[in-house]
């Protein structure tokens, strides 16, 4: 294999490792991958790379971060800082369930408002993608198998119904 | 470089980063989604590529012997009188290519076993109906959030 056919063909690696490339070019770059450990080698690693992005390792909140919510909380409630008035043990476990609990909802807010879909989800098909993937799966899938899966995904709209005061876990 | 060369390097480069159509982007995902699921390696990919390319092909072309074979069916029976015979050599034309997309899941299935692992070849059975709850779930969703088949080109039937 030449280094033109790796030169010309590395720029859709990365289509190809996100998901991206059509079928037909990536038809192009696998066989050109199945004889090429160059670009076998940086493939995996793109994906590699593509699998950190989409599973991040969740932060880990410093102790100046929770020492700050809690004196926050405890300034809200009426409890002054340690520093001026020690507060009693009850007061101390509430002001910490109180910090923990709001540290959560602050963490999960965030999460929820900044995490993408992942690379490969299907809700980065656009619509007529996924009806093709859709008239694909027969030849994939049994019928009775489309039938338990239809049935799973009902199932799933159900249990996505949010909880009084929460939004639906889709 | 001779020029037709450097032509033909041009062409594939611009083909390589222009917009694929739906139905590739949908055979690229399956693909990727296989190969994520299954863990396979390089070859392997190739291989089951080669299988999943195989069995579209085969429901495209009997899913257009069956479309046609409902249309003689139809015509047949609004005949009179009804050629009994021929009815008979159509109705059984038509079992067969609906046993034979009946059957076509299990016969890319057997294909697949042939080249992956138990392992493999469990992570594929639970993965295909996976996959059908992700894309029926998907489709719902947009169905009642707005028009999601109106550029759909059902009518080709593939």
């Amino acid at each position: 294999m030449t280094s033109i056919d790796c030169h010309r063909l590395r720029p859709v690696l990365v289509d190809l490792a996100v998901g991206t490339l059509g079928y037909e070019q990536a038809e192009v770059v696998l066989a050109h991958i199945e004889i090429c450990a160059t670009c076998r080698g940086d493939l995996a690693t793109m994906r590699g790379v593509a699998t950190e992005l989409r599973h991040p390792a969740a932060p880990t909140p410093p102790d100046e971060f929770w020492q700050r919510q809690r004196t926050s909380i405890m300034r809200r409630i009426g409890v002054e800082p340690l520093v001026e008035r020690r507060p009693t043990r009850r007061w101390a476990i509430a002001g910490a369930l109180a910090t923990a609990a709001l540290a959560l909802l602050l963490v999960r807010g965030h999460f929820r408002a900044h995490t993408p879909a992942p690379a490969h989800s299907i809700d980065r098909l656009d619509d007529d993608t996924l009806l093709h993937l859709d008239d694909l799966l027969p030849a994939f899938v049994p019928a009775g198998t489309l039938d338990d899966a239809d049935a799973d995904a009902v199932a799933a709209n159900d249990a996505a119904v949010a909880w009084p005061g929460e939004e639906p876990d889709l | 470089m001779r020029p037709i060369a450097l032509v033909l390097l041009l062409a594939a480069t611009l083909g390589a980063t222009s917009a694929p159509p739906a139905r590739d982007r949908a055979h690229t995902y399956l693909m990727l989604r296989v190969v994520d699921a299954l863990d396979l390696t390089d070859d392997k990919a190739l291989q089951m590529r080669d299988i999943l390319r195989r069995a579209d092909a085969r429901r495209v072309a009997l899913t257009t012997q069956r479309d046609a074979l409902d249309a003689k069916l139809r015509t047949a029976l609004n005949a009179a009188p009804v050629d009994a015979a021929a009815l008979g050599q159509l109705v059984a034309d038509t079992h067969n290519v609906q046993s034979q997309l009946a059957s076509l899941p299990e016969t890319t299935f057997d294909e697949a076993q042939k080249i992956l692992t138990v392992e493999q070849q469990a992570k594929l059975l639970l993965f295909r109906r996976d996959l059908q709850g992700e894309v029926r779930q998907a489709i719902r969703r947009r169905a009642t959030s707005g028009p999601a088949h109106a550029a759909h080109p059902k009518a080709d039937g593939h």
